[in-house]
């Protein structure tokens, strides 16, 4: 059995186009997922998460054979995954997609999928990754996409995934990503560890997540060499202390007082209260701030 | 007596209102998924469209600041013009006067010119880091698989709602809505993992998102 399968036997996934294919692509991974035993959730609101699939595995990884092994066997766990979706049509072999500092997790359970939904006329490919391995990924290689200013402001296209059409094979720079792709990826983010040790995972990506994000690269628009190091010192600096809630907690309470004592117009005041509270309502819709 | 469809729509509505995110399974109407983004220390909610300096870790306080007089100005002020002085040099400046994007004569005309911190062609501002009432860094799902019904027969049993051992894991509930006469709501919630000790009775919605999530 392939994975991804062409669930939807009426119709190819390359008859779609980038205006009417986004119910589609989410659907066609939903039922994928589906096919393989996993119960599946879909989104009834608007969310950043595009499915939450469930599954239960021995400690191994491995399948239970039936619902009879699974009640006897105390070696069964009940897996989680919380999967953002992204479809893209391979251009010059190419898959192209944003990350925002808002897609960086530190649940570890936290998966992205990216879908090449024609990656040949007749093949389509899932390349599925947990955020802590991604993550890993971009420390081991020494490329933080993090760093730039792009980055922080929201359109930072990563180009660096790609089909190379010689030996069918994806790449990320230089390096394989068939590790990630389909029933490979699959069986990559299917490991129960991450359940069963999710305080350490957990830690272990916010951590990986730290040294990437907490990061300055000049790029084109910061020319000065100067302000570049300027703001990287007081990076680095302030870096052991971020880490520290207390810290956090500290600074925040005197810039609180300091906001108090400089404002003295009440309905300046009341604006701010009310614009962040209008924040906060929008909770995790994929809508931007 | 309404369609389960409704009821669960409705429920599935009033918990998006207390900040839950919900998720539905396509082979059971009786079933919702509640998500919710926490702190993994505090449990409290925890907001990705909230940003916080990228510098020194304040949050973005939704202002701007004028330039000439230090005069912090509302974020709708529709005139673009400082209440105080008429000045137009307004920026979405960090409100933290240590930070060194306000100590630095340099490094804040740099990020002046691109608005100041909070704007988002600054590119130094992004989604929180830490929570905002404990400090923690830390961040995690927390999820519950939530069976709904009408409150039949004063019954809590989980098999007249048709739910199996099968279907209940570690962080399954039953919400069971008994509607009033007089058109009050009152609710059972009933973890199904401690059947004996449920159900609790709720009156008021927002207080069920609070038991659900209180662990």
């Amino acid at each position: 059995m392939m994975f991804p399968t062409n669930v939807f036997r009426d119709v190819l996934p390359s008859d779609f186009n980038k205006l009417n294919k986004k119910h589609v692509t989410e659907d066609f991974v939903a039922e994928n997922f589906k096919l393989l035993g996993w119960s599946v959730y879909t989104p009834f609101n608007d969310t950043g998460i595009d499915l939450i699939i469930e599954k239960i595995v021995k400690k191994d990884g491995s399948t239970p054979l039936d619902k009879s092994e699974q009640k006897e066997n105390n070696e069964c766990v009940k897996i989680t995954r919380f999967i953002q979706i992204k479809t893209r049509n391979l251009v010059n072999n190419i898959f192209g997609f944003t990350l925002r500092s808002k897609d960086i997790r530190t649940d570890p359970r936290h998966v992205f999928l990216l879908y090449s939904d024609k990656t040949t006329s007749t093949q389509q490919d899932f390349l599925i990754i947990t955020i802590h391995d991604l993550l890993e990924f971009f420390k081991s290689t020494n490329h933080n996409p993090f760093a730039s200013f792009t980055f922080r402001k929201g359109n930072a296209k990563m180009n660096d995934l790609k089909y190379n059409t010689n030996d069918g094979k994806f790449y990320w720079k230089d390096h394989s990503w068939e590790a990630y792709r389909n029933f490979d990826g699959l069986k990559k983010i299917s490991d129960p560890k991450i359940d069963l040790e999710l305080d350490t995972f957990s830690k272990e990506t916010r951590s990986l997540s730290n040294e990437l994000l907490n990061d300055f690269s000049r790029g084109q628009t910061f020319p000065s060499q100067d302000f570049a190091n300027k703001v990287k010192t007081f990076i680095m600096s302030n870096r052991a202390q971020r880490s520290d809630p207390s810290y956090i907690v500290k600074l925040r309470k005197r810039v609180k007082e300091y906001l108090k004592l400089s404002i003295t117009d009440q309905a300046v005041i009341d604006s701010m209260d009310k614009y962040t509270e209008y924040i906060l309502s929008k909770s995790d819709s994929d809508n931007e701030e | 007596m309404e369609k389960l469809s409704l009821i669960r729509k409705s429920i599935s509505y009033a918990l998006i209102a207390n900040g839950v995110n919900i998720y539905e399974m396509e082979e059971r109407q009786d079933i919702i998924y509640a998500v919710r983004l926490v702190c993994k220390n505090c449990n409290k909610p925890w907001y990705m469209n909230l940003t916080e300096c990228f510098l020194c870790g304040a949050i973005n306080p939704y202002l701007y600041r004028c330039d000439d007089c230090g005069t912090f100005v509302s974020i709708t002020n529709a005139s673009g013009h400082c209440n105080s002085c008429h000045g137009t040099n307004l920026h979405l400046v960090c409100p933290n006067p240590d930070c060194i994007s306000n100590t630095d004569p340099d490094v804040k005309k740099e990020i002046n010119a691109k608005g100041g911190v909070f704007d988002r062609d600054s590119g130094f501002l992004i989604s929180q880091l830490c929570c905002i009432y404990c400090g923690n860094n830390e961040h995690i799902y927390k999820h519950r698989k939530i069976f709904i019904n009408d409150f039949k027969r004063h019954s809590f049993d989980p098999a007249d709602y048709s739910i199996t051992s099968d279907d209940i894991d570690s962080n399954s509930f039953l919400i069971l809505r008994d509607v009033k006469q007089n058109t009050n709501i009152e609710y059972y919630l009933i973890d199904l993992n401690k059947i004996k000790t449920s159900p609790v009775k709720i009156t008021r919605f927002s207080d069920i998102v609070d038991e659900l999530f209180s662990k």
